[in-house]
């Protein structure tokens, strides 16, 4: 990748831009990432995981599912979520981030879950950048995967907070010196929320 | 001066404007999620003669064989 290229990917208005140019095609299309992810779906059923073979983004080091719940474990307005994973290893994927997505298909709020709703490797927040920043897009990947990365990127300094927030929260458990129990309290699933602002986000790093 | 003031002005709107007609493109209404009977973690084949396997996958009072259920948003 030649140098000029692979500086312009840590600014921020090169991901927003990425993220409009796939909001233009969507727009186009009178679509959504959630949408084109459930394509060829008849009946989408709550609990159960779209794509089956999960969508994978970013040279596949990156991995993203959407689903939805039973309202009574739903956040407010939302119709479902993806569930975003990284590969930390061989075969290994640790889980990064929820996207909440309200019933229109936009982007409510990045939220941070208990290690025992998503099972897996647990993931701090160093190893969240080095991988978010390891990692590049890549245009032979889906308009959901390539919408999802973008969106990411994007709101990276959001989400390192969200992990801190989510850090805290877990530090204010009672059983907290224990970090495996608090990990693994089932009366915890959501540890962090960050809203999402998309309109503002954008308008900031493309007009600005 | 002014004039230039009022195309910048304009440009701006513009933009901000495309923004919002993009983004307002994607707000598409999405399918309904219809609650299921039962989840299916697995298919188990299972050859004559076998015995059945004991059946408390996804029972979450089992930490020691934990199913699909234990972990609702695994991969």
């Amino acid at each position: 990748m030649p140098m000029c290229a692979s500086k312009t990917r840590q600014h921020k208005s090169y991901w927003a831009q990425q993220l409009f140019h796939c909001i233009e095609e969507m727009a186009q299309l009178n679509t959504n990432a959630v949408l084109l992810t459930l394509a060829d779906v008849d009946v989408v059923e709550s609990g159960r995981s779209y794509p089956d073979e999960g969508l994978m983004f970013a040279n596949k080091r990156w991995r993203a599912f959407y689903h939805c719940h039973e309202a009574a474990t739903q956040h407010e307005n939302e119709h479902g979520h993806f569930h975003i994973f990284t590969e930390i290893g061989e075969q290994e994927w640790a889980h990064a981030a929820g996207l909440a997505i309200d019933d229109s298909g936009q982007p409510l709020h990045w939220f941070a879950v208990n290690r025992w709703v998503t099972d897996g490797p647990w993931l701090d927040r160093v190893q969240f950048i080095q991988q978010l920043q390891a990692t590049t897009d890549n245009e032979q990947d889906s308009l959901a995967g390539r919408w999802l990365f973008a969106l990411l990127r994007l709101h990276q300094s959001e989400l390192i907070d969200m992990f801190q927030s989510r850090d805290k929260q877990l530090r204010s458990h009672p059983d907290h010196l224990q970090h495996a129990v608090a990990l693994e309290d089932r009366n915890i699933y959501t540890l962090a929320i960050e809203k999402i602002e998309l309109q503002a986000m954008l308008e900031k790093n493309l007009l600005h | 001066m002014k004039r230039k003031q009022s195309r910048i002005i304009i440009g701006t709107a513009i933009s901000a404007a495309a923004i919002a007609i993009a983004v307002d493109h994607t707000r598409q209404r999405l399918p309904e999620p219809e609650i299921t009977v039962a989840s299916q973690d697995a298919v188990i084949i299972i050859d004559e003669g076998d015995e059945l396997p004991v059946d408390n996958a996804g029972d979450c009072s089992k930490p020691d064989r934990p199913g699909r259920q234990a972990s609702p948003c695994s991969l």
